[in-house]
């Protein structure tokens, strides 16, 4: 997959953990924890928006295009 | 509502699971003890050992058919039947060749109800719409028209052997006749279950994207 998930980056930079980051945001830790080890086949707006709010952070900072991968 | 969920729902599964292990076994042992006694007779004279084989026929003689009413009666002919042997002696040549295709034709009977079975315990479990189940759904049709060409070409190596062989007052024996091509229409079945089991993947894949959808 192209895509990249950088959550794991930006937790650290918050020095929040994956725990907090389910409770704030309302998802799963299962369903997080997909999207963490880039397994997840897609994301929805809503989802993206609520972690980019809780993380203070754009969507360029969670997702990554690489052509290589 | 909870009784009509628990009736086509898990309790059916466990039926079915149930009936189709049950017919497994028995086919399971009917195949073994047929592998053994067919190894058997090769090397050894089994006494009064009686076979039964297919044959196509046709009868010469004309019959009457008795019409309701005024219609009265009108002669019919029956040109297409099919029908069971009992033979005493046989060269054990065409024989091992006979009991090899129905030997192959059992084989995949028993691999048929064996998917069935891993379809109806993967349900049981909660993971009916799953990419497996339609591969084995494939497997099933292919399967299905697996056996149906070995029937027939049992049927055919019969009729064509002992055609010209038997005698019957009456009877025409025939190497091919239309009641041969009677259950082709199952063929079809098995067509479109491939269709269906295409769907079946198709429906799967699509699953589990949306699962995978955070």
């Amino acid at each position: 997959m192209p895509i990249i998930v950088n959550l794991d980056v930006m937790l650290a930079m918050r020095k929040m953990s994956l725990t907090e980051l389910s409770e704030k945001v309302g998802i799963t830790m299962s369903n997080l924890s997909i999207l963490k080890k880039g397994k997840a086949k897609a994301i929805r707006f809503t989802t993206l928006q609520a972690i980019c709010e809780v993380l203070e952070c754009q969507p360029g900072d969670i997702l990554e295009y690489s052509a290589e991968e | 509502m909870e009784i009509t969920r628990r009736l086509y729902g898990k309790g059916l599964i466990t039926f079915l699971l149930i009936v189709f292990r049950s017919i497994f076994l028995l086919a399971s042992i009917a195949l073994v003890i047929m592998g053994i006694y067919g190894i058997l007779s090769l090397f050894v004279e089994v006494a009064e050992s009686k076979s039964i084989f297919p044959v196509l026929f046709s009868i010469t003689k004309e019959g009457i058919l008795n019409n309701p009413g005024d219609l009265g009666s009108a002669e019919f002919s029956l040109f297409s039947g099919m029908g069971l042997i009992v033979v005493d002696e046989i060269p054990r040549g065409f024989k091992l060749l006979y009991d090899i295709i129905l030997f192959l034709s059992y084989a995949c009977s028993l691999f048929y109800l064996k998917l069935v079975i891993k379809i109806l315990e993967a349900a049981n479990q909660g993971g009916f719409l799953i990419i497996e189940n339609a591969k084995r759904l494939r497997w099933i049709a292919l399967l299905g028209i697996a056996i149906y060409l070995l029937g027939f070409i049992a049927t055919l190596a019969s009729s064509f052997y002992f055609n010209g062989k038997l005698e019957l007052m009456n009877l025409e024996f025939a190497n091919l006749n239309r009641f041969s091509l009677v259950s082709s229409n199952s063929v079809f079945n098995y067509l479109f279950l491939l269709v269906i089991a295409e769907a079946f993947r198709i429906g799967a894949l699509l699953k589990k994207e949306s699962e995978l959808t955070i």
